[in-house]
C-alpha cells in the first residue's frame, strides 16, 4: 500500500459525493480486494451452488487462500518495504527485478507445498491436485503482484481486474458446475484467477519492466534479511489468523478426498465473518493513506527542514488529533458493522443453513474479525513510524492466544480465540504505539544512533621484549 | 614510575612534532614505564607510523566520536548532572571550578545514557527555547550533540592507572586524563606544544559546517575545558614562553608553569656532512597537508627560480595524509612548471637530505616549536620561517640570528629571503654558525628529557614543587 495515498487524493480533491464513493471502492479493493474476492465468492458459492455437490471446490478455495496468504506473508511486508526504499532511493530498475524474484519464490514456495501436501496425503485423482496446484500458486501470485501494482499508483487494474476476475470466475463456476459438475466449476473459478494474475502482470511490466537485463539477483534474499521483523510479522500474522481453522480441522473435520480435511461447521462462518471488518479496512486504508498521510508527512519534514520547535509541535498536534479522529471514526464504524452483523446473523444463518455451532461461530466470528481489522489498523499505524517489533509481538500474542485458546474452547466456543487472540494483540499494539508515540519528537531523535560506533577500547600490547 | 601519555589523533599513528616528540620522550626515558592513550577521530586502518620503543608498554585506543549507551552506574543521577550543568551554563564567574567539580563528579562513569533520558530532552528543550528559540530545532539537536559526544566520549575513555598523566593538549586528551587523575590519583602535567583553544577557535571561526549562532558557544566550551584544565593540572608546560600568555590569560596558575623547549639529538644532526651539489636546494619538510602551508612554498619558489635558476625545492614528507591538498599542490607545480624543479620525495628519513640542502622553509600557518626548525639549525642550515608559534623566536635568537622570518601566506617577502641567502654566502655562514651554536647549546635532546625527567619525579614527590 506504499503509494496508494497520493492516488486517493487524487479522487478526494475533486470532492464530489461520487468520487469519494470511488475512491472508497478503491480503498476497498487494494486493500482487501483479495479478501473480498475470496469471502463474498465463497459466500455466493455456497448459495449458489449445491453445497453437498461442492465441498471438495470449496474446501480447496479456503486450503487455496489459507496457504497462499501464509506463503505470500513471509515476503508480504518485507518486500513493500524493500519497495518503498528502492523508490526512495529512486532505483527503479531493481524493482522489476525484486517482482521477479518474489513471483519466483511464490511459484517455488507453493510448489514445495503442494509437493509435500501431495506426498503427505496420497492424492489419487490428478485433476483434483492440478486444479487445487493451479489455484494456489496463481493465488499467491497475485498476492505478490497486488503489493507491486499498489506501490505502482496505478489502482486502475486492482479494480478491473479483481472485478472483473471474480464476476468471470463466479459466472464460470456456477455454469460450468451445471454442465460438468464441481471439477469444472473449479476450473471456471481457476479461469477468474488466471485472468487477475495476467492482467495484473501486464501492468506490472508495463509500468516497472525498464528493459534492463534481467539477472539472477538475490534481491529478495537480501529484502527479507534486512526487514526480517517485517517478514516474521507477516507469517505470524496469517498464522494467528488460520490457526483457529487448523484446530477446527483437527477437531471437527470431515474429510474430503485424500489429503483435504475440511471443518464447514467452522470454515464457512468465519470466512463471512470477515466480510464484516471490510468497511474498517477500506476506511483505515482511505484515511491513513490519505490525510493522515498528509498530516504525517508534514510532521517529519517540519524535523528535515529544520523548522523551529514551535513549528514542529504544531504539526504534532495537528497529527495527534488526526489519530485520534481517525481512530474513533474506524473504531465507531466498525462498531456499527458489528452490530449490524450480529443483528443480521440469524438472518445469513438462515440463507445458508447453519446449525447452532456456526452460527455461534459466526457471531463470535464477527466480533474477532473486528478485532483483527483494528490490530490491522495499529500494525499499519506502527509501520508508518518504523515500529516494527509492534506488529510482530502483536501477531505473535494473537497467534499465541489464539492457538492455546482454541484448543481450549473451540468445540464450545468457536472462535473465541480468534476473538481473544486479536483483542488482545490490538490492546498491547496500541498500548505500545502510543507509550512511543506520546513521546514521539523526542523518540525520533534518540533512535537515530547510526553513523556513531560503539565505544570500544582497541589495547595494543607491546609485545617487543 | 609509570606515565600514561594522552594524545588526540596523533601518536603513534601520526608523523609529526607532537608524535616525534612523544617518540624521542619515550625511547630516552628507558628506566620509566609509559602506555600511551591514543584518543582516536576515527578508525585506523594504517600502521603505527613508528616503531613502539620497548618501555612503551600498551597503546589504548579510544575513539571519540562513539557510544555506549549500557547503564552500569547506579549511583549516577542524571538530575543532579543536568542541574549542574543547568548552573554551569548560567554562571557568571568562576565556571572552571565549577566544571571540574561536575568532571570530578562523573569521571570514568558511563554518561552517555543520560543523552537518551527524558530529563536530558527536557534540558536540551529548555536550553533550546531558552537561548536559542528561533533556530531550528534538528540543527540546534545534532549540533548539541555534536559538542556533547566527543567530551563524553573523552571522559568517560579512562586511562589506566598512572603515577603521571601526561596530556599534550588541554582538549579531549585532558579531559580523559582528568578523568585518569580523579579516580586513579595520579598527578597530571600538561604540555601545550600548540595553544588548543586557540587553534580551536581558528578552525571554528572558519568552519563553514558550523552555523554562525554555535560557533561562539562551541568556542567558550574549549576554552571553559582549557580554563579547567590549567586549573585542574599539577603542572603546565609549554615550549615556549609567548604561549604562556594564552595559558595565563585563562588563568592559569603562574606557580604551576614551566617552560621546556623541545630538544632534537644534535650530535646526530650536526655530524651531517655538506655534500657538495650544483644549485641552490631549498627543503620543506613535513606532512603534506594545508597547515603546512605547501602551496605558498611553492609558489615562493616560483618567484625564486627566476633569480636563481639552477635552484630547486624538496619537500620532504609523507603526502598521503590529505590526498586532495596533495593533489592541489601537484597541480600547481605542474601549471607553474616546475615539475622538474620541484620534488615530493614522501616519507623519508630526512637526515639523508640535509647534507644537499641550502636552507630550509618553514611555511605553515600555525606551529609550535617545530623540530625540523631545530635539525636544520643542528646541521648549519639557514631558516626562512612563518611568524607562527616559537619560530620567530628562535630564528631571531638573541643570541644570534639563525633565520629569517616572514608573515604566513606572504610568499613574495619568502621569496625575497630564499633569494638573498641564495645570493649572499657570507650571510648564508652566519646563520648557519649561529644555528649550530644556538641548537647545542639551548635545544638539545639531553636538557629536554633530563627537564621532563625531573619533572615526573617532582610531581610524583609532591606534585607542586618547582623544577
Amino acid at each position: 500500500m506504499a503509494g496508494i495515498g497520493f492516488e486517493l487524493n487524487k479522487l478526494l480533491k475533486k470532492n464530489s459525493f461520487l468520487m469519494d464513493i470511488v475512491s472508497i471502492f478503491y480503498s476497498a479493493n487494494v486493500s482487501a480486494g483479495p479478501w473480498i474476492m475470496c469471502s463474498l465468492t465463497l459466500f455466493l458459492l455456497i448459495v449458489l451452488l449445491p453445497r453437498n455437490e461442492t465441498l471438495f471446490f470449496t474446501s480447496a478455495v479456503v486450503y487455496s487462500f489459507i496457504f497462499s496468504t501464509l506463503l505470500f506473508g513471509v515476503v508480504s511486508i518485507s518486500v513493500t518495504r524493500c519497495l518503498a526504499d528502492l523508490m526512495y532511493k529512486k532505483e527503479f530498475s531493481k524493482m522489476y527485478e525484486l517482482y521477479s524474484s518474489t513471483v519466483l519464490y511464490a511459484v517455488l514456495s507453493s510448489g514445495v507445498f503442494l509437493t509435500i501436501f501431495s506426498l503427505i496425503s496420497w492424492i489419487d485423482d490428478w485433476f483434483k491436485l492440478l486444479l487445487f496446484s493451479y489455484s494456489l500458486i496463481v493465488l499467491t501470485v497475485v498476492w505478490v503482484q497486488t503489493i507491486f501494482v499498489t506501490t505502482m499508483m496505478v489502482f486502475t487494474p486492482v479494480l478491473v481486474g479483481f472485478t472483473v476476475g471474480n464476476v468471470l470466475g463466479l459466472m464460470l463456476s456456477v455454469q460450468l458446475f451445471k454442465i460438468k459438475g464441481e471439477n469444472f466449476a473449479y476450473l471456471g473459478y481457476n479461469f477468474g484467477l488466471m485472468f487477475i494474475l495476467f492482467f495484473l502482470h501486464v501492468f506490472v511490466k508495463r509500468y516497472l519492466y525498464t528493459g534492463a537485463k534481467s539477472k539472477r539477483s538475490l534481491i529478495l534474499w537480501r529484502a527479507i534479511r534486512t526487514f526480517k521483523t517485517q517478514a516474521i510479522t507477516g507469517v505470524l500474522t496469517y498464522l494467528a489468523a488460520w490457526v483457529d481453522d487448523f484446530v477446527a480441522w483437527i477437531y471437527i473435520g470431515k474429510p474430503i478426498v485424500n489429503g483435504f480435511v475440511f471443518a464447514p461447521s467452522y470454515d464457512v462462518p468465519m470466512f463471512l465473518s470477515y466480510l464484516f471488518i471490510i468497511p474498517t479496512l477500506t476506511l483505515f486504508v482511505l484515511s491513513l493513506e490519505t490525510n493522515f498521510y498528509l498530516k504525517y508527512r508534514m510532521f517529519y519534514q517540519s524535523l528535515e527542514e529544520n523548522r523551529t520547535i514551535k513549528y514542529v509541535k504544531i504539526n504534532k498536534r495537528i497529527l495527534d488529533d488526526n489519530i485520534s479522529s481517525t481512530t474513533k471514526t474506524i473504531f465507531a464504524v466498525q462498531f456499527a458493522f458489528v452490530l449490524l452483523g450480529l443483528t443480521l446473523s440469524g438472518y445469513i444463518g438462515r440463507i445458508v443453513q447453519f446449525d447452532e455451532y456456526s452460527l455461534k461461530a459466526l457471531r463470535f466470528g464477527i466480533l474477532g474479525a473486528a478485532a483483527n481489522g483494528a490490530f490491522l489498523y495499529v500494525s499499519l499505524l506502527a509501520y508508518y513510524f518504523d515500529l516494527a517489533e509492534i506488529p510482530m509481538r502483536s501477531a505473535m500474542i494473537a497467534f499465541v492466544t489464539n492457538l492455546v485458546v482454541s484448543l481450549l474452547y473451540l468445540r464450545t466456543f468457536p472462535a473465541l480465540g480468534f476473538l481473544v487472540g486479536f483483542s488482545l494483540a490490538t490492546l498491547y499494539g496500541w498500548v505500545s504505539f502510543k507509550r512511543v508515540y506520546r513521546d514521539l519528537l523526542r523518540f525520533e531523535f534518540i533512535r537515530r544512533e547510526i553513523g556513531i560506533a560503539a565505544r570500544q577500547v582497541i589495547v595494543h600490547e607491546n609485545v617487543e621484549k | 614510575m609509570r606515565v600514561c601519555i594522552l594524545v588526540e589523533g596523533t601518536y603513534p599513528y601520526i608523523t609529526g612534532g607532537v608524535s616525534s616528540w612523544v617518540q624521542m620522550l619515550v625511547e630516552n626515558m628507558p628506566d620509566v614505564e609509559f602506555d600511551v592513550v591514543h584518543l582516536a577521530p576515527w578508525r585506523w586502518n594504517k600502521p603505527f607510523a613508528y616503531k613502539i620503543p620497548k618501555n612503551l608498554k600498551r597503546v589504548y585506543e579510544y575513539l571519540l566520536f562513539s557510544c555506549d549507551f549500557s547503564r552500569l552506574e547506579g549511583s549516577l543521577n542524571e538530575q543532579e548532572i543536568l542541574d549542574n550543568v543547568r548552573q554551569l551554563i548560567a554562571l557568571k564567574e568562576d565556571r572552571a571550578h565549577f566544571f571540574a567539580r561536575v568532571l570530578r563528579s562523573v569521571a570514568g562513569k558511563h554518561l552517555d545514557w543520560v543523552l537518551q533520558e527524558r530529563s536530558f530532552w527536557n534540558f536540551i528543550i529548555e536550553i533550546y527555547e531558552k537561548y536559542f528559540p528561533q533556530e531550528g530545532f534538528t540543527g540546534f539537536y545534532w549540533t548539541v550533540i555534536g559538542f556533547m559526544v566527543p567530551i563524553l566520549s573523552a571522559i568517560q575513555s579512562l586511562p589506566p592507572k598512572a603515577d603521571v598523566y601526561h596530556a599534550t593538549t588541554t582538549g579531549y586528551a585532558s579531559l580523559s586524563a582528568l578523568s585518569g587523575k580523579y579516580v586513579h590519583g595520579g598527578k597530571l602535567i600538561v604540555t601545550e606544544h600548540g595553544i588548543y583553544h586557540r587553534e580551536r577557535e581558528i578552525e571554528i571561526t572558519k568552519s563553514s559546517s558550523v552555523p554562525e549562532v554555535y560557533k561562539k558557544p562551541w568556542i567558550e566550551i574549549f576554552r571553559l575545558i582549557s580554563e579547567t584544565v590549567y586549573m585542574e593540572c599539577d603542572v603546565l608546560t609549554t615550549l615556549f614562553e609567548k604561549n604562556q600568555l594564552f595559558q595565563l590569560e585563562l588563568n592559569a596558575d603562574f606557580s604551576k608553569m614551566r617552560v621546556i623547549p623541545n630538544g632534537i639529538d644534535v650530535e646526530k644532526f650536526s655530524k651531517i656532512q655538506r655534500m657538495e651539489h650544483d644549485g641552490f636546494n631549498i627543503a620543506i619538510v613535513g606532512r603534506v597537508v594545508p597547515i603546512k602551508g605547501i602551496t605558498t612554498g611553492i609558489k615562493a619558489f616560483d618567484i625564486v627560480i627566476k633569480e636563481v635558476p639552477n635552484s630547486k625545492l624538496y619537500i620532504i614528507g609523507p603526502t598521503d595524509e590529505d590526498e586532495d591538498y596533495y593533489d592541489k599542490c601537484v597541480g600547481l607545480v605542474r601549471r607553474l612548471g616546475l615539475e622538474d624543479k620541484v620534488l615530493f620525495t614522501g616519507r623519508a628519513d630526512v637526515s639523508k637530505y640535509y647534507g644537499m640542502m641550502d636552507v630550509l622553509l618553514i611555511s605553515s600557518i600555525s606551529e609550535g616549536q617545530p623540530l625540523v626548525q631545530l635539525e636544520a639549525m643542528a646541521c648549519g642550515l639557514p631558516t626562512v620561517v612563518t611568524n607562527v608559534g616559537n619560530c620567530a623566536e628562535i630564528a631571531l635568537d638573541p643570541d644570534g640570528q639563525t633565520g629569517f622570518v616572514v608573515e604566513p601566506n606572504d610568499y613574495v617577502s619568502m621569496a625575497e629571503k630564499l633569494v638573498m641567502l641564495a645570493k649572499d654566502k657570507s650571510l648564508w655562514k652566519t646563520f648557519s654558525e649561529n644555528g649550530r651554536k644556538i641548537v647545542k647549546e639551548k635545544y638539545t635532546l639531553q636538557r629536554m628529557v633530563e627537564a621532563y625527567r625531573r619533572l615526573y619525579a617532582e610531581v610524583v614527590k609532591d606534585g607542586r614543587n618547582r623544577l
